[in-house]
């Protein structure tokens, strides 16, 4: 069965309250998000002639691969194989932790080091490795600091962008129990040495993966601390786990993806290292790993392959544009989504990987206003698959949500039904319009109606009510006609 | 082998319907215009950009030099020098009081190393980027455990852009390849971008013309 680990979705309605009330974490959220979509903006304007048609190029060859996925995977299968490298695959999180688990044993691995992945935070597969007794640790600084306070990433791209260096500081002291000056040049130099320890007795290094290149069986790594390839340079196995949708068909095609992933995730025009692996060492005098395995990874992507509306959700390059421009992700963050991914791409992403009833809330969580499309290095339309899950939440099938959704569509399936009726004729519209001004003039000054209409207390707590001012937009206009005439 | 099939099978079925007709599109792209100036122009500014440095010399003896430069205003007392042959050439040119570690020492002496001295495959002018290819004798462990990173480049290995650089490499992958533009970097606490996290903190390009002499 597919899921994602740890999902609490349901919960989105709670923990949204407290992620408003949490003045520090809106401060830090917009202070990053500005910078970011600044660099992106002056990065994608620097080649401004090109993005438009690099974007249609690069959905083209996402689009076209996903149709012919069953032939690309094959294909990367044997060239892979055909290198060296040991192809599993796992049809979901118990399967793909489990296979893990077993090379890490039979490599006897008593420690792991990880660079940033979030198909393995989808998985949980860092649970499974540390309850048969491994030590396991995360080396990218942003994945280390999550880690060491026992959060999750609340950002796909920058896991502890909800802490403010202060709180990093507190947390780096208690953790390592030794006074460390705060300012964050310091902080990173201290991980450096802490991490560098780590790096020295790991046995496996597990990666994830940007790109897996069918044609000639290779596959890339992206990353800008140095973090990952240290993690397959020391240890004598690397495991690399991807999504079955991370195929792209030529060694060429990464010309295009590296020159926009870079500028739209983080507003660099590339990132620093780029890591090309096509196969363990030949040389046993050499250094890097002896073994390279790669864990294929379906769960619940094989069944979103299949729906004509969502196959564009496993365009995604992981990016992280879409979190960054969110309206809704600036607001609360990424841990009141209650899955490892948040923000547009989760909302669509999410529903269907750990089913609907866990996370019927998310695709509710956005105004529709289409920031997340036009951003888009792959041009997925994240409000169309919205707006496609958001038809089968609020369907005949009750078990297709949870009770705070169903809640909601019970209520508001009988208004949208009376709404329909009266957009039918100009004379009906008319009425329910003269009704509804009455209704918004009355509940905009006085809360006294809440108490006995339930539902417009719920609906009130998150919204004020306009005031209708003057006349309608109907008479103004016939006015006007009138006028001219 | 069981999940491999089940895996198979449903992506199978699930584009089955699927007119596969329409073909991939065509990346060509220009390079970049005016010969090996250019090329190095545009190598320099953009590795400046992510916060490395360039120094274009004429020769292998002024190579010697920027690197006796290099090693004594950083004070460098052990120096990490990879198999590459231009690399070795001119660090035995290079007398010094440092200690000369080879990739056969030990790993954990690597890591101590205040510089780390290696060959590149490829220098990419439209990135500022480096290409590595470690089973080239590029120095896996030189190049990434000191703090300090100097690339030797020729001239005559510079390309335009990425697809010159793949183009380039033909059939034959290396099991590696890692592409470098600039030190290491991370931005991971309050977005504040610090230079040098786990990989290097500075990168050096001695940039070689071999356009005359054809030293190299
Ligand atoms: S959906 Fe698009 S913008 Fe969002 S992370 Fe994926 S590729 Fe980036």
């Amino acid at each position: 069965m597919s899921s994602i680990h740890n999902v609490r979705s349901r919960h989105f309605k709670q923990d949204i309250r407290s992620a408003i009330a949490d003045v520090e974490l809106r401060g830090a959220l917009a202070r990053a998000q500005e910078q970011v979509n600044s660099k992106r903006s002056k990065a994608v304007d620097a080649i401004a002639g090109d993005w438009e048609s690099m974007r249609e190029k690069a959905r083209s060859i996402k689009a076209w691969t996903l149709e012919h996925l069953d032939e690309q995977l094959e294909l990367f299968e044997s060239n892979a194989t055909r290198n060296g490298i040991k192809v599993h695959w796992a049809k979901d999180p118990d399967s793909a932790c489990s296979l893990v688990k077993d090379i890490c044993s039979q490599a006897d691995a008593r420690s792991v080091i990880k660079s940033k992945s979030m198909v393995t935070e989808e998985i949980g597969l860092n649970a499974v490795l540390e309850a048969s007794g491994m030590e396991v640790v995360e080396s990218d600084l942003g994945e280390w600091i999550v880690q060491i306070a026992g959060e999750t990433p609340s950002h796909i791209v920058a896991p502890a962008i909800h802490r403010s260096r202060k709180s990093v500081h507190a947390l780096f002291e208690k953790t390592l129990q030794r006074s460390i000056p705060d300012d964050a040049e310091s902080m990173t130099m201290v991980a450096r040495e802490v991490l560098r320890k780590a790096f020295l007795r790991a046995d496996v290094g597990i990666t994830g993966v940007n790109y897996l290149i069918a044609e000639t069986g290779s596959f890339l790594v992206l990353e800008n601390e140095g973090n990952q390839r240290l993690t397959t340079s020391l240890p004598r196995v690397h495991i690399a786990i991807a999504g079955l949708e991370k195929v792209l068909p030529r060694l060429a095609d990464l010309d295009l993806f590296l020159r926009m992933i870079g500028r739209s995730g983080t507003g660099q025009v590339v990132t620093t290292y780029q890591n090309l692996f096509s196969g363990p060492k030949q040389d046993p005098a050499e250094d890097g790993p002896e073994e390279m395995h790669m864990v294929l990874v379906d769960n619940g992507r094989s069944e979103m392959l299949a729906s004509e509306r969502r196959r564009q959700t496993l365009q995604c390059i992981r990016c992280g544009a879409c979190l960054n421009i969110c309206p809704v992700y600036r607001q609360i963050g990424g841990h009141a989504y209650g899955s490892v991914y948040p923000g547009p791409i989760g909302s669509i992403f999410t529903p269907p990987v750990a089913g609907l009833h866990q996370a019927s809330q998310l695709p509710y969580a956005s105004s529709l206003c289409g920031a997340c499309r036009d951003v888009c290095p792959v041009k997925i339309d994240i409000p169309a698959v919205l707006l496609d899950l958001r038809e089968e939440i609020a369907g005949d099938d009750a078990q297709k949500r949870d009770a705070e959704t169903d809640l909601k569509v019970r209520r508001e399936t009988p208004a949208f039904r009376h709404w329909a009726r009266a957009m039918h004729s100009p004379t009906r519209y008319r009425i329910a319009g003269f009704f509804m001004r009455c209704a918004a003039g009355i509940a905009s000054r006085t809360t006294v109606l809440d108490r006995f209409i339930p539902p417009l207390a719920a609906w009130r707590s998150e919204r004020s009510v306009p005031r209708p001012e003057g006349d309608t937009f109907r008479n103004r206009w016939k006015a006007r006609g009138r006028q001219a005439r | 082998m069981n999940d491999r099939r089940w895996i198979l099978d449903r992506v199978h079925s699930a584009i089955a319907d699927v007119d596969r007709e329409n073909g991939l599109p065509d990346l060509s792209r220009e390079g970049i215009d005016g010969g090996i100036d250019a090329l190095v122009r545009r190598f320099t500014d953009e590795v400046e950009a992510v916060s490395g440095v360039v120094h274009h010399v004429a020769d292998i003896d002024a190579a010697a030099r920027e690197l006796d430069t290099l090693i004594r205003s950083n004070q460098i007392t052990s120096l990490a020098v990879s198999r590459d042959p231009l690399a070795r050439a001119i660090s035995s040119r290079v007398i010094g009081q440092h200690e000369v570690l080879d990739p056969e020492d030990n790993q954990d002496a690597i890591a101590e190393a205040d510089m780390g001295l290696t060959g590149a495959r490829l220098g990419i002018s439209e990135h500022g980027t480096l290409m590595l290819a470690p089973e080239d004798d590029h120095g896996r462990l030189a190049a990434l455990l000191p703090p300090h990173h100097v690339a030797i480049l020729a001239t005559s290995d510079l390309v335009g852009t990425l697809s010159e650089a793949l183009a380039r490499l033909g059939e034959e992958i290396p099991p590696t390849i890692t592409f470098v533009s600039g030190p290491s970097r991370t931005a991971d606490i309050e977005q504040t971008l610090v230079i040098g996290i786990h990989g290097p903190a500075r990168v050096d390009i001695i940039l070689v013309d071999d356009r005359e002499s054809g030293t190299t």
